[in-house]
């Protein structure tokens, strides 16, 4: 949608360092909120607007004509075709970009410049695209009360003793943020939290010029199975703080809830599109209120082993000798209880190892655009 | 007595060796690996009722 300049009658973009609509023609300033555009669309409750569908990932975007849409803001492909006039349902909230186009750029490249098992070449990347667009969200207030027995751990080897310990707790959350797009992964927009909702304004049609806007296509109703889930996750975490043990598990809980209320809001992400050698994609994504940047880059596989080998040797050569000492003895059930107690070790630093490894791999893969188009696929399947 | 030690030692250099590297891969490659914590989103702090090692769950008591 398009809100014009009532003296020239250019088309108006929203301007960040100023925080109000300005004109790139005779450079007037207007307040978002006092456009003829916003006095026409705030007795309804959708608005039309333009919609500029992607042939690739099936995204629905819309964005005013300061700029043609010429590629997709979520997979950053050139397919992209406007389709036609749709109405909107208006949402409630709205947080305005904070961080321009140049500082989301400055914050990805100075957090990439430290990526040391990535290729240079790549740490200096040559931006394909940079976009920002309104991401729908869904917030949840709701009570949230529980009983639990929590199994846990006091003491270690043989002074270890097993107690169980009961919780029953109550809290009230706000703004529980749930991503209200298919195209974005849960993982993804999840780690773009916390937003500042103090900041949040009553939406108004002019905040979104000048960038991308997308639309829902999961429902509140759906959403809020998301949200229950944070909200256990959450509270979980809170609980468990509380108790005195280690290997810690919640062996009982009798979770209740209550929705007070759902908001439809639209949060400002940037999105910088990057390409490697081999012509792959990479998404990086940032904050657009806080400058929080997420994403992650593939590591050279020579970088990652040869350091692997080198401190591996090293090490095995002193647990070795270490090893050796513990082992020898006459006493052979002490020598056995020694010997589980090392495997049992093993295990468990792999385990920490395995957890690393994890993490970066769903990062990459979460970078990569290559996972909507493969959304898309399946989509286009269906 | 040479080979079981051997074997254990190369098994813990290695594993501390794959998690150090590991570790530092995600401390250099991967950016924002972190979500909302519950004071972002939580309007007051838990209240706790406590009962411990106690399988009837009686006797509770604010923590």
């Amino acid at each position: 949608m398009i809100c014009k300049c009532p003296n020239c009658g250019k088309a108006l973009i929203y301007s960040i360092e100023n925080k109000s609509l300005t004109c790139p023609s005779c450079n007037s300033k207007f307040s978002p909120s006092g456009t003829i555009e916003e006095e026409l669309y705030s007795q309804f409750e959708s608005m039309e607007c333009d919609i500029y569908k992607c042939t690739t990932c099936g995204a629905e975007l819309t964005i005013n004509d300061v700029e043609a849409a010429t590629f997709c803001g979520y997979c950053g492909q050139p397919t992209i075709v406007f389709n036609r006039v749709s109405s909107w349902e208006k949402p409630e909230k709205i947080i305005p970009f904070s961080v321009t186009r140049d500082e989301a750029e400055r914050a990805i490249r100075k957090y990439l410049r430290k990526s040391i098992f990535t290729k240079k070449k790549l740490r200096n990347f040559k931006t394909e695209r940079i976009c920002g667009i309104y991401v729908p969200f869904w917030l949840y207030d709701m009570d949230y009360r529980s009983q639990q027995t929590i199994k846990g751990t006091e003491g270690h080897g043989k002074d270890a003793r097993t107690y169980y310990y009961f919780r029953e707790c109550e809290c009230s959350f706000s703004n529980l943020t749930v991503d209200a797009s298919k195209r974005l992964d849960n993982r993804s927009s999840q780690r773009l939290e916390p937003y500042d909702f103090s900041d949040a304004k009553d939406f108004n049609i002019g905040y979104l010029s000048g960038f991308y806007a997308d639309r829902y296509d999961v429902t509140s109703e759906y959403g809020k199975y998301d949200a229950t889930y944070n909200a256990r996750e959450l509270y979980n975490e809170e609980v468990i703080k509380t108790i005195p043990a280690h290997s810690v598990s919640i062996t009982a809980d009798s979770p209740t809830y209550k929705i007070n209320s759902v908001t439809y809001a639209l949060l400002p992400v940037w999105f910088l599109s990057f390409l490697d050698d081999k012509k792959k994609c990479y998404t990086i994504m940032v904050n657009g209120q806080t400058g929080k940047v997420i994403g992650a880059l593939p590591y050279v596989k020579a970088r990652i082993i040869i350091p692997t080998l080198v401190l591996g040797s090293l090490l095995s050569m002193t647990s070795f000798k270490f090893v050796e000492t513990l082992l020898t003895g006459d006493d052979i059930s002490k020598t056995f209880e020694v010997l589980i107690a090392l495997i049992a070790a093993i295990v468990a630093i792999f385990k920490f190892g395995i957890k690393y490894w994890d993490k970066i791999r769903t990062s990459i893969y979460l970078t990569t655009a290559s996972d909507i188009n493969k959304y898309a696929e399946e989509r286009q399947e269906e | 007595m040479f080979l079981l030690p051997l074997i254990l030692g190369i098994g813990i250099g290695f594993g501390l060796a794959y998690a150090m590297v590991g570790f530092l891969a995600v401390k250099s490659n991967d950016i924002g690996n972190s979500k909302g914590d519950f004071q972002d989103f939580a309007d007051n702090t838990v209240h706790i009722k406590v009962a411990e090692n106690n399988v009837s769950g009686g006797n509770f008591y604010d923590l």
